[in-house]
């Protein structure tokens, strides 16, 4: 179990402010947060780069101040792998292990698990890393790091630079390899969704504060504050008045601009009056085509198309809302942008989903 | 339609006008130092160039300078390897000023540098050593020390340009696979700076091999034990044997070429193997 308390670090202009958390044995613990927000700072001091912090960084119940990179038992990736360019594939993965006085008889079993993990079996004879793709040296550097059975694994963006199947591949076999070798993970992100896709409990950091700790229900995270709404919602964060709300079932009727929207909300009690937020997530709204019923639980409302911009495989849409006084983004699969025929200047439904859409005290 | 700004072969004659200037100053440089060496062998006259050299003062030269730059090289890379280390890593305050005093042998004349070390042993703690322990000035451990007086900040400064260039993440992870401080270096850091080790061990030895006006200050010019090749060169030139000079000009530019090559793959198995 790693323990966290009350952990700041100080470097020049950034602060880490206070951090506060434990981590069991065997979760996938991830920290996501915007660039700059201190995710690294966190993994660093944790490996023990950063010896200048103060708090406590407890490992299994040991402080872990005075302890040496070396002696922790936390393996690390960081997100530009560190391959050794000198060393086969096979030196590379093996590294660890003279240097923890281990003999090779003594991993050849969790090297074989390994290397079917991750489907290293291919490559494990190459003499040159030079050749090998951004994907087979992240998988190297996994492997490298998990094959002297160390307690912790801490990996710094370690999808960043891979994209389409490898990344997901590697998502899946991060997964697996925290269930089936009961390592635990630390994984930083700065991508809500690797982290909402992967953390058993997800963190988020912002500005050097952690705001929230949760664990992410179907992929999805109820913002605990409006930062990390808007971190997390981009533009789609209004203020709103609470019409009547429902604290038993976390359930509110806002007023935004003059639209009435329904939304949820969770750990605070509102009552009617009261200024709040309603926020989402793009891709957690939807358009609703043209004659259709709206369904059951969503708020329904007329909105034309400003803007259309085809990013990769979503149609980013920002629409202007009238009655919320407001333009809204929304991001669908392009697909179904195409089969509605959407086209800038276009009328057009938006519906959000009453369960996605926050309602949160205002800061 | 717009016109393209430049015509493709144009453009690709400009390249070729790039490859054919490079070619043209490497030429410039071989045939500058071709006749460098070409115009020695005029200057060796009439006398047959084994008579010039093959006596026993010119062979105690040649093994004197040989033994002397290599040991200069040794002890240079032995001091340079770690020093070099400290300087591309520690981060201390005003680390700059230390870089910097570093490489003020390099801009000292060996001559001067020559001075400071006959005076530092004519006081205070040198002196000591002088006396008690070993005898420096005009006597062969002296000109070991001038050689790698003049040597050593040229070694640390091609060393701490290999290690600045091996990320220190690299080292990190060496550290959180169980590798000390020291493992990593060895491991990692060292194998990673490896080509440029050798490179400044020859680059070294070629220096001290050639240098002078340090050892001639602290060691003296006499004909005898103390006499390197260099040596040898000044002196046979100032008593106007101009054609022994040459002599043993030629037999320096044989040897420094042939002990550089042998150093070069020895120490490269990159090399080693294209030449395999």
């Amino acid at each position: 179990m790693i323990e966290l308390q009350n952990l700041s670090v100080r470097f020049g202009l950034f602060h880490l402010h206070e951090v506060m958390t434990s981590i069991e044995s065997g979760e996938y613990f991830v920290v996501t947060g915007p660039s700059g927000s201190g995710k690294t700072v966190l993994i660093e001091t944790l490996i023990g780069l950063n010896t200048h912090y103060r708090g406590r960084v407890l490992l299994d119940g040991v402080t872990m101040r005075g302890v040496p990179v070396e002696a922790r038992s936390i393996a690390y990736v960081p997100q530009d792998y560190g391959i050794f360019p000198h060393l086969s594939v096979g030196g590379n993965l093996l590294y660890g292990v003279r240097e923890r006085g281990l003999r090779r008889e003594d991993v050849a079993e969790r090297l074989d698990e390994l290397l079917d993990l991750l489907d290293l079996r291919a490559i494990v004879t190459r003499t040159k890393v030079t050749g090998l793709s951004a994907g087979e040296q992240q998988k190297v550097a996994i492997g490298r790091a998990l094959l002297s059975n160390p307690a912790v694994l801490a990996l710094d963006e370690p999808l960043a630079f891979l994209d389409g199947a490898v990344r997901r591949e590697l998502m899946l076999q991060l997964k697996r390899i925290n269930t089936e070798l009961g390592v635990t993970i630390v994984h930083a992100t700065r991508d809500l969704d690797e982290a909402l896709a992967l953390g058993k409990r997800v963190a988020v950091l912002v500005a050097g504060r952690m705001h929230q700790v949760a664990r992410p229900e179907a992929g999805r995270l109820h913002p605990a504050d409006a930062t990390v709404a808007r971190w997390m919602a981009g533009r789609n964060v209004f203020p709103a008045v609470v019409q009547n709300a429902d604290n038993d079932a976390g359930m509110a009727t806002v007023t935004c601009g003059e639209a009435e929207l329904v939304g949820s909300f969770s750990g605070i009690r509102l009552s009617s009056e009261m200024a709040v937020l309603i926020g989402f997530r793009p891709q957690d709204a939807f358009l609703v085509a043209g004659g259709t019923a709206p369904t059951k639980g969503t708020n329904t409302l007329d909105a034309t198309v400003t803007a259309l911009v085809h990013h990769g495989s979503t149609a980013l849409v920002v629409l202007d809302v009238p009655k919320m006084q407001a333009t809204v983004e929304v991001a669908i699969p392009r697909a179904s942008a195409r089969e509605v025929g959407l086209a800038e200047g276009a009328a057009t439904r938006l519906g959000l989903p009453r369960d996605l859409a926050w309602v949160l005290p205002r800061d | 339609m717009s016109e393209p700004f430049r015509h493709p072969l144009a453009r690709r004659s400009r390249k070729d006008l790039f490859r054919v200037m490079a070619t043209v100053a490497i030429a410039i440089v071989i045939v500058y130092i071709a006749l460098l060496v070409a115009t020695n062998t005029l200057l060796l006259g009439t006398e047959s160039f084994s008579e010039l050299v093959a006596t026993e003062r010119t062979l105690g030269a040649i093994l004197l300078s040989l033994a002397m730059a290599l040991g200069a090289s040794v002890i240079a890379i032995l001091i340079g390897v770690p020093a070099a280390y400290a300087l591309s890593r520690l981060r201390v305050p005003a680390r700059v000023v230390f870089d910097t005093l570093v490489d003020v042998p390099i801009a000292l004349s060996p001559i001067a540098l020559g001075i400071l070390i006959i005076a530092m042993f004519s006081t205070g703690p040198g002196r000591f050593i002088e006396e008690n322990v070993a005898a420096f000035t005009y006597a062969v451990p002296g000109i070991l020390l001038a050689q790698l007086t003049v040597v050593c900040a040229l070694t640390i400064r091609l060393l701490k340009t290999a290690f600045d260039d091996v990320p220190p993440r690299l080292e990190v992870i060496a550290r959180t696979l169980g590798s000390t401080r020291w493992r990593a270096f060895r491991r990692v850091t060292l194998p990673l700076a490896r080509r440029a080790v050798f490179t400044a061990f020859v680059i070294s030895f070629a220096r001290a091999f050639g240098e002078f006006g340090a050892t001639v200050t602290v060691a003296g010019a006499a004909p005898g034990p103390r006499e390197t090749l260099p040596v040898g060169i000044f002196l046979r030139f100032s008593s106007l044997e101009v054609s022994k000079a040459a002599g043993l000009i030629a037999l320096t530019i044989l040897l420094a070429f042939v002990f550089i090559l042998v150093l070069r793959v020895v120490t490269s198995p990159d090399l080693r193997r294209e030449i395999s």
